[in-house]
């Protein structure tokens, strides 16, 4: 499917990706590590581990004692400064033998470790990228690995091998690749149809470095993960054995020999239980600390959006009662109104909205900058910019959708007769239900893939329109016939997966018409479908709209779909409105210089070759704008005094423009944009 | 003028459902030629098959039957050692920008990547190479040690385009490569396409949805519509006299901008089409593909596969121009166009 997704700046979306962060140009998992490694409870799980480590490197210069030395007059000695941890039944210092102990079961662990990831990654890895009858192959594979009880496998083991911890170990770790083969061949097949892994097998790079650098890498934040769980698994079962008497001999010192002592005098002489107890759980724990940490601080979503690449600033997902905190301002930056005083038709209004986000240091910055808006009933407004003007973070306002932590503010904020400011969130949740509906861009994600068509528009009518099941049925069915689906039955029969783009988004209108809003906000309904679905989409757009007198903001940023569907066009730049007004009015004279270079960066069919006009850069961040007018820099005809003090927003009967120079040098900007070059 | 790359009658079929049901078929018969340094259009909606095609090109998708020949050899089946020696001379530029850069590497590595393959460069020729092609992009050249996630989508475009002109190829395919930005960044990327192109001489096969940025570009436009090619000649022919009611269809869609001229090519358009997309019947098994959402669809169109006619300097799969096809409505249209011509 083709799709022109808008993309975002860098800045934006550094609002909700960057939380963790020490050093923003790391790797996710150089950052996650960076970031785990800070909390308290994995320092000190490291630490932990460190010194059962050295422990068990330097037990013989660490231990009082010798572990086998016996001193049967001295059995079962509670804690003295003789035996710091006390004595067993052969009077042998625990202290010593605990310190000797360790060295066993951790090697073990360690080789458990190697070999499921020896055997486990390679192969995940061609199963993962290479798919067909290798992965089904390995896939029955490990599903007979998964159906072997590993405790029973592992006993035999013990007896054939008479008790040899490595074997036990080994087997283990051959049973435990299965896990790693399952997780690198599912991360595999993720990272598989990213396009830099296309990029990198049409540049000929070699399977084996193929693998590693552009798949194994960003894979390896989970597998480090799952390689601190795998540590603590192998010592639980090792220890576990150990109970049953396996995988030690009495004759060395360890920590299974330990434990199983313990459990033979566990009624009359539970101390002995306790320090290799408290050893081993903290071990434990140790590696499940760090594990999770580290699962932690993997940014889910920003790993997400590094590799999926698909999620833009908004999360419009985003629960309806954690949505932005709204507030009345009592300033705004933009002083004038756009559109002269109101009167019974308007339908929404708005003056002096802004959207902040908080910076690290706690002040906020705008994104969003003074906006005024006026729409009549009837009317279908055009919001158009590039990405970074602030159109859709404007859209979102108005259904008060701003993801967190973005604050709205505004002077004035009025749908249908209804005071914004001063509704309880419930009962602007309520308005944003029944009186303002939604459009995204991605109808996909308006429809839930678990349920079919009919379903998902037969509930909102039957919560909202309060109609029993068959009356919801028929209706969803006539919703559907309205936006132009000739066989609804069978629709409403299908799930989203089962329709075409095009036909997803009829359905996306349909199901955003079922509270029979007054108001529908459009966010580039049509910007990822093909150019003839489009033209179908706003005709049924235009359609709907003189049939019920709905109103409509569509934000876009093509200037033909303004063209096309709208009455009124508001231009935005860096988060303020810089044009607005009747679209044909506009459309013919453009009075900015940015509304005409966003004119002229459109290539028209029949023009054919040469450069188009374009400006260039793109639009400043929210966090540096600059003080005077935000487009003199790439502006064509800016002079000195453009960007010597804020430039307000004038209103002229019908329009209004934020601009110093004359329309009529403003519409020049076209013919010079092409020669006047600054320099990135 | 001999072509850098010639398609001879591509076929690609992807399994569907299981293995007993018949595959799909993306590409049915395509053929067309890209000579040295030229831009060629393919243009059509989703479903087309033209991503398709290139990725056929660039190795990524076996054809099923038909030739791909670049520079006189024949690469259809190549394996992946051998596509290693066609890498330095095919390369790609594809649309999505957040998934096309590897974000556990810096961008300098990703820019050398195609290079390092070919061959072993030092750490200093790599460095002084990597701020080259990001200066020919137009991005800071010290820029380069950083990891993706800090670029927007128009710069990674840049860095994607870099990337792809390292080895100097002779043929690029822009697949959608400009289709997910926004209109000035897409002017801007444009241009530099434009730009490099009048440097290093490649050849461009440039595929998008968009029937004017392909216009705007491409001196031959290839119009397809469910993996067959309905019309192909050069541009101007192509946009200013659309010759096949698809071409006129899509042609009809696009948004003028100014409101008045765009409310009267909206009525035209509706005369384009019989029936939207979301009620079109499926295509006739045998026939021709558009023929359910074709005003002129007759008798014929649901039973006979139209032939590639070559009518007025262009091809045209249409039997609205074929005298023979029995069309009731193929005379009127060929007497039109002979006057067309004689006038």
């Amino acid at each position: 499917m083709t799709s022109g997704r808008e993309m975002a700046t860098p800045e934006i979306l550094s609002i909700d990706t960057e939380t963790v962060t020490a050093n923003p140009d790391a790797p996710a998992l150089r950052r996650a590590l960076t970031a785990a490694a800070k909390h308290p409870s994995v320092v000190a799980a490291a630490l932990w581990l460190l010194l059962v480590g050295l422990a068990s490197v330097f037990s013989s210069q660490l231990a009082p004692y010798d572990p086998l030395a016996q001193n049967v007059m001295d059995s079962y000695a509670l804690p003295s400064l003789h035996h710091l941890l006390g004595t067993d039944q052969l009077g042998r210092d625990l202290l010593s033998r605990l310190i000797f102990g360790g060295r066993g079961i951790l090697l073990g662990c360690c080789e458990t470790v190697a070999i499921a990831l020896t055997i486990g990654v390679p192969l995940g890895l061609v199963a993962g990228y290479r798919g067909g009858w290798i992965d089904s192959v390995l896939a029955f594979v490990v599903n007979v690995l998964f159906s072997i009880p590993g405790f029973v496998l592992l006993i035999a083991v013990a007896f054939i091998t008479a008790d040899s911890l490595p074997a036990i170990m080994g087997a283990l770790g051959v049973l435990a690749s299965a896990t790693i083969l399952r997780l690198v061949r599912s991360s595999a097949l993720a990272v598989r149809s990213q396009g830099f892994v296309d990029y990198a097998r049409i540049a000929g790079v070699p399977l084996p470095l193929l693998l590693t650098r552009h798949i194994l890498r960003n894979t390896l934040g989970t597998l480090v993960v799952q390689v601190f769980y795998l540590f603590s698994l192998a010592f639980v079962i090792a220890a576990s054995l150990s109970f049953l008497a396996l995988g030690f001999n009495p004759a060395t010192p360890s920590w299974g020999q330990m434990v199983f002592d313990a459990t033979q005098n566990i009624y009359l002489h539970s101390w002995l239980m306790v320090p290799v107890g408290v050893i081993l759980t903290a071990t434990v724990l140790a590696f499940q600390t760090i594990g999770n940490v580290i699962r932690e601080s993997l940014p889910q979503a920003n790993r997400d959006s590094l590799l999926a690449g698909k999620s833009g600033p908004i999360a419009v997902a985003e629960p309806w009662d954690q949505a932005a905190r709204l507030e009345r301002s009592g300033r705004g930056s933009a002083p004038a109104p756009a559109v002269p005083e109101i009167s019974d038709d308007v339908l929404l209004r708005v003056d002096g909205l802004c959207v902040s986000f908080p910076r690290q240091d706690g002040s906020r910055y705008n994104v969003v900058d003074g906006v005024d808006l006026t729409v009549r009933r009837g009317e279908m407004l055009g919001v158009v910019g590039e990405s970074g003007s602030g159109k859709t973070m404007s859209a979102l306002a108005l259904l008060d959708l701003v993801p967190r932590p973005g604050v709205i503010s505004a002077r004035r904020f009025e749908v249908a007769g209804h005071n914004v400011l001063t509704l309880q969130p419930k009962e602007r949740a309520r308005l944003r239900g029944r009186v303002v509906s939604y459009v995204s861009q991605e109808p996909m994600v308006a429809l839930d893939p678990c349920f079919t068509i009919g379903a998902t528009l037969s509930e909102p009518l039957r919560v909202i329109r309060g109609l029993g099941r068959k009356a919801a049925h028929a209706e969803a069915l006539d919703l559907l016939r309205r936006v132009g689906i000739a066989r609804p039955e069978m629709v409403a029969r299908s799930y989203p997966h089962q329709l075409s783009g095009g036909m997803a988004q009829r359905v996306a209108i349909a199901l955003a018409l079922v509270s029979q809003p007054e108001l529908l906000i459009a966010d580039e309904p049509t910007t990822a479908l093909d150019v003839t679905i489009q033209a179908e989409i706003l005709d049924l757009l235009r359609e709907l709209q003189s049939d019920t007198g709905m109103t409509v903001v569509l934000v876009t940023h093509d200037l033909g779909v303004v063209a096309d569907a709208c009455s009124h066009v508001a231009v935005m730049y860096a988060g303020q409105i810089v044009e607005y007004g009747a679209a044909s009015d506009i459309l013919t004279k453009p009075s900015h210089p940015y509304t005409t270079s966003l004119m002229a960066a459109v290539p028209t069919a029949g023009a054919q070759g040469g450069r188009l006009q374009t400006i260039t850069g793109s639009v400043p961040s929210p966090q540096s704008w600059p003080v005077g007018c935000r487009f003199a820099n790439r502006c064509p005809v800016a002079i000195d005094e453009c960007s010597a003090a804020p430039v307000s927003l004038q209103v002229e009967e019908a329009r209004a423009r934020r601009c110093i120079r004359e329309p009529t040098v403003a519409r020049l900007a076209r013919d010079v944009a092409h020669v006047v070059r600054s320099p990135e | 003028m001999s072509a850098l790359l010639r398609v001879e009658g591509l076929v690609v079929e992807f399994r569907v459902g299981g293995w007993r049901s018949p595959p799909l078929r993306a590409v049915d018969d395509v053929s067309f030629e890209i000579g040295p340094g030229e831009t060629v259009g393919l243009v059509g909606e989703s479903g087309s098959g033209k991503s398709t095609i290139g990725r056929a090109v660039l190795g990524l998708q076996r054809a099923a039957a038909g030739r791909i020949i670049f520079d006189g050899d024949d690469i259809t089946d190549r394996t992946a050692s051998q596509r290693r020696e066609l890498a330095k001379a095919i390369s790609a530029v594809f649309q999505d920008p957040y998934s096309s850069l590897n974000p556990a590497i810096s961008v300098g590595r990703s820019i050398l990547e195609p290079l390092l393959v070919q061959r072993k460069l030092d750490d200093a020729a790599g460095q002084l190479k990597a701020g080259e092609l990001l200066e020919a992009v137009r991005l800071p050249k010290d820029v380069s040690k950083r990891l993706p996630h800090s670029f927007s989508g128009g710069q990674r475009q840049r860095i994607a385009i870099a990337r792809s002109l390292s080895t100097e190829p002779r043929l690029l395919v822009c697949d959608e490569a400009v289709s997910a930005l926004d209109v000035i960044t897409r002017a801007q990327v444009l241009n530099l396409l434009e730009d490099l192109q009048s440097r290093t001489n490649v050849a461009l096969l440039f595929i998008a949805h968009d029937i004017p940025i392909v216009g705007h570009h491409a001196r031959r436009i290839v119009v397809l519509y469910r993996g067959r090619i309905m019309e192909q000649g050069l541009t101007e022919d192509v946009i200013n006299r659309p010759l096949h009611p698809y071409t006129r269809a899509l042609l009809a869609a696009v948004p003028l901008l100014d409101p008045e001229q765009q409310s009267a090519r909206r009525e035209s358009r509706a005369a384009s089409v019989s029936v939207s997309t979301a009620n079109a019947a499926p295509p006739p098994a045998e026939g021709c593909v558009f023929a359910p959402r074709c005003p002129y669809a007759a008798d014929v169109c649901q039973t006979k596969r139209p032939l590639d006619l070559s009518v007025s300097g262009r091809t045209v799969q249409c039997h609205l121009f074929d005298p023979d096809s029995g069309h009731p409505q193929a005379d009127a249209e060929l007497s039109a166009l002979d006057r067309a011509a004689s006038s």
